[in-house]
């Protein structure tokens, strides 16, 4: 076959806008079926086929060029068939990521996951660089239709997810590939020309008919828990790139959702239903007929502690989901709430799906709800509150296993706490409440990065600001605008002893009332509160065995608590109950990463890096996938010096 | 008859294939050692005779899927189907120790799983009652405890949250299921005097756990226990 004098654009352009869709695509797929931080994997995934194609093309550029054009479709169609075919496959292997430290097989059905899903790349980046190779002294223009295509393909597949489901959207990206062989049947002239028709038949065939993926949560993730209940239903689905969103009714066992509620409380909350977001939460939506007196269980939590300090406060609700710290608000006879989601269709639900259940409590005269990202909010108002209240909106459980570990979130950064400040009124409060976790981190990370945001802000002494409290669930904790008084202490104090809740730090406080209700081996909370403030605080942090450093906006990975150096020790702990002080996504990127570096296509793919590299590469341990303790690359990683703990 | 037909299917599938005679025997006694060496690790101390009694003598396999049998007596939890686990035995030692059982005592298992914690518990307590609230487990649990003649254990499928009214007041329970908060009604059917024990974490992982006393005169006060010899600050503190 003789080269086409003028490469196939239209169609470069589509293969191009389907790989980067399909790549986009796979990342909302993955957090729904999985977790989100396999959308990372996605990424490496697709870089892997893109340089084993690379490599592909290199090795076999003889006996492909006389045939590129007909090679082009060919890794075209076939980019059309394992786009749905690699995603139905992956979901047929039986990888549980929660069992990945327990069991080694584990790794071999991820290997098998990442494989699976890099072959869709390996064929995009095929068509791709042979169009390339075949026509070198046009490559501006194959690449600036390559370069388009991929922008229109992102900004593309974003928007036809707020129109439909991620597995519409994956047929529909079938389709579209094969109309792109059907385009580059028809710009490169090829024979027999009825071919250019079969694939625009086999596009409209897939547009039409072809069944959607069903996509199958991990039986582990919190929704499905929840279906798993005797009485569950689904009784409303919404999907949006931000999120797919599942509402779940249960009449015969209802959620009762109240996170950390006191030990002591009576009441139990009123019916809910669960609003999940990706399979994880439930955000609960509350039934609510006006009637204030069964949302008395919201006095019972720790989050309450702010509506025992102020009076009737203005309060501003960041991350108000289904609207739990509303109905706080309003138990609380709050005259003005100013509420932020950022998710369209979950403002939707509560204010119009389910209005007459949750007593249009988005539409009462003192909400306002704003539909907005929460930090951007912040940034943008001039208005002052008696009281921020930053929401808890993840799931215990994957905040336990330290799933997001390795996101990034702005809600929780230096700056962002800074700019939460400047919102209050004087005397007005910031309330942050987060799980508990034990060993401290979450609540030691926060009141580290309050002490900064403090300091940055000009406050002399952040010690006479702050108070925090936790319950055997929760911890929340206060910043004030003003230094607490007495009068405040001794508000904490009573809401505390009625609750059984132990202060876990305030102004003047003394250690041996740290642990007091719910006893702890030692008072971890109070003393790490007292160091963070101490002028040993950075010390504090570096010998932490978790990593409690303030999270800023350049480095914003609040959730990550895993430090590499007590890794070692926690893995030789598991089977002592150790597993559960791992940030799961840190074991997890490593395996990946582990298997990528020694998978032969990346290997292939990469060779005169890693011939380059090898010298320096330090030894890896199978187990834990870190370079041992003697490795030089601690030596070259670490300031430590030979007499800190972990040196040895 | 369709519930038949699947109760009979899971039977199968946890008791094939037929178990000759107790060929784990030796493997639960390593397992039984490893527990204790592991408990006398951390601070938690010895566990008690009873405890380290019931764990030699249940058989593990028999409560985790056939398929998963060689790794039955392994000190790590297992999925055991409809996205639940089997705990690590490490986990069922320290929660059974921690409700310190006495031979006449009445025990709640709110969250049945695999049936393996209720046997456990049968071992020591003169009744347990436990309730699941995922059907097919807990009529697979109900069946498998009957075969094994664990007469002591009652199960039923339904809702925790209110407890077993009938059979309250209890000497200890224990809440398996992950639940946002303590339900009041099982604050209120503990005896004064009483234990609770609640793991938190997820289902391959405990965090902590929480133990709930209820003193006499009604109030209830908790610790939470790391089961783990882990000290999170390095010295210098």
């Amino acid at each position: 076959m003789k080269s086409a004098p003028r490469p196939p654009l239209y169609a470069i352009s589509l293969l191009s806008a389907c790989v980067l869709a399909y790549e986009v695509l796979l990342t909302r797929l993955f957090g729904i079926v999985l977790w989100h931080h396999f959308a990372y994997m996605i990424i490496s995934a697709a870089m892997l086929g893109y340089g084993a194609s690379g490599t592909a093309l290199t090795l076999l550029k003889e006996k492909i060029a006389p045939h590129s054009g007909a090679a082009f479709v060919v890794a075209t169609t076939a980019l059309a068939v394992l786009m749905p075919a690699a995603f139905w496959l992956a979901q047929q292997v039986p990888f549980n990521p929660l069992e990945l430290l327990w069991d080694r097989s584990q790794l071999n059905k991820l290997l098998a996951v990442y494989l699976l899903m890099m072959l869709p790349f390996f064929c995009g980046g095929l068509g791709i660089g042979l169009m390339f190779a075949q026509f070198g002294k046009q490559s501006s223009r194959v690449y600036a239709c390559d370069i388009l295509g991929a922008g229109l393909g992102s900004l593309g597949v974003i928007g036809a997810l707020f129109l439909l489901p991620p597995p519409q959207v994956l047929a529909a990206l079938t389709a579209l590939a094969l109309l792109a062989a059907s385009i580059a049947v028809a710009e490169l002239k090829l024979r027999p020309g009825w071919l250019m028709e079969l694939f625009l038949g086999l596009a409209v065939l897939a547009a039409v008919a072809l069944p959607p993926i069903p996509v199958h949560l991990s039986a582990y993730k919190d929704l499905s828990q929840a279906l798993n209940i005797v009485g569950a239903r689904m009784v409303e689905e919404r999907n949006s790139p931000l999120g797919q969103i599942t509402v779940v009714e249960n009449t015969q066992v209802p959620l009762r959702y109240a996170p950390g509620m006191s030990l002591n409380a009576t009441s139990e909350p009123p019916p809910q239903l669960g609003v999940y977001v990706d399979g994880n939460g439930p955000s609960p939506l509350t039934k609510f007929d006006g009637n204030l007196a069964p949302l008395g269980y919201l006095d019972q939590l720790t989050s309450a502690l702010p509506y025992h300090l102020l009076n009737r406060p203005r309060v501003l609700v960041l991350g108000a989901g289904a609207g739990s710290d509303v109905l706080q608000a309003l138990y609380h006879g709050s005259p003005a709430i100013d509420a932020v989601e950022l998710d369209r269709n979950v403002i939707d639900l509560v204010g119009n799906r389910f209005r007459d259940y949750a007593g249009d409590l988005y539409g009462l005269p003192n909400v306002h709800v704003h539909e907005a990202e929460a930090r951007g909010f912040v940034e943008a108002s001039s208005a002052h509150y008696d009281l921020v209240q930053l929401a808890l909106l993840d799931s215990f459980a994957t905040s336990s296993a330290g799933l997001y570990g390795l996101s990034e979130n702005y809600l929780y950064t230096v700056e962002a706490m800074q700019s939460y400040l400047d919102r209050l009124a004087p005397g007005g409060m910031l309330s942050v409440t987060r799980w508990l976790a034990l060993p401290p981190r979450d609540a030691l990370k926060l009141f580290a990065t309050a002490v900064t945001a403090l300091e940055r802000n000009g406050v002399t002494d952040p010690a006479k600001r702050l108070v925090m409290i936790r319950g055997w669930k929760t911890v929340t904790l206060l910043v004030k605008n003003g230094d607490f008084t007495l009068h405040d202490i001794g508000a904490i104090k009573r809401f505390c002893r009625t609750r059984s809740f132990d202060m876990a730090y305030y102004p003047g406080m003394r250690t041996i009332d740290g642990n007091r209700y719910n006893r702890l081996a030692q008072p971890y909370f109070h003393e790490g509160a007292v160091a963070l403030l101490g002028p040993q605080r950075q010390a504090f942090i570096d010998q932490y065995k978790f990593h409690i450093e303030p999270a800023t906006d350049d480095r914003p990975h609040f959730f990550r608590f895993f430090k590499w150096e007590a890794a070692a020790e926690l893995f030789a702990l598991r089977e002592q109950g150790g597993m559960a002080l791992f940030d799961w996504s840190y074991p997890r990127l490593s395996r990946s990463s582990a298997f990528r570096c020694r998978s032969p296509a990346f290997m292939s793919s990469n060779w005169p890096a890693l011939v380059w590299a090898r010298p320096c590469w330090p030894r890896i341990d199978p187990i834990t996938c870190m370079p041992p303790r003697s490795s030089p690359i601690w030596r070259c990683t670490s300031s430590r010096d030979a007499n800190h703990p972990w040196s040895g | 008859m369709k519930h038949l037909l699947a109760l009979a299917a899971s039977l199968l599938i946890f008791c094939a294939p037929p178990c000759r005679g107790d060929e784990y025997a030796a493997e639960r006694q390593r397992m039984v050692k490893q527990v204790q060496a592991d408990a006398a690790e951390i601070s938690y101390g010895v566990l008690s005779p009873q405890v380290v009694a019931a764990m030699a003598k249940v058989e593990r396999h028999r409560f985790v899927p056939f398929w998963l049998r060689s790794l039955a007596y392994h000190n790590r939890p297992l999925p055991i189907g409809h996205g639940q686990t089997i705990s690590q035995p490490f986990v069922v030692a320290l929660m059974t120790d921690l409700m310190r059982l006495k031979a006449g005592d009445r025990v709640l298992e709110v969250g049945t799983g695999s049936g393996y914690q209720a046997a456990i518990l049968a071992g020591i307590a003169a009744s347990v009652y436990s309730i699941e609230i995922v059907e097919p487990l807990g009529k697979e649990a109900g069946a498998l405890l009957k075969s094994l003649g664990y007469r002591n254990v009652q199960t039923r499928v339904g809702d925790g949250y209110y407890g077993w009214p009938e059979a309250a007041p209890f000497n200890a329970i224990i809440v398996t299921a992950a639940a946002s908060h303590v339900p009041p009604p099982l604050i209120k059917q503990l005896k004064p005097g009483g234990r609770m024990v609640i793991p938190l974490g997820t289902q391959f992982m405990t965090q902590s756990l929480m133990l709930v006393e209820k003193n006499p005169d009604g109030s209830v006060t908790s610790q939470q226990i790391l089961p783990v010899a882990f000290v999170p600050l390095t010295g210098g503190h």
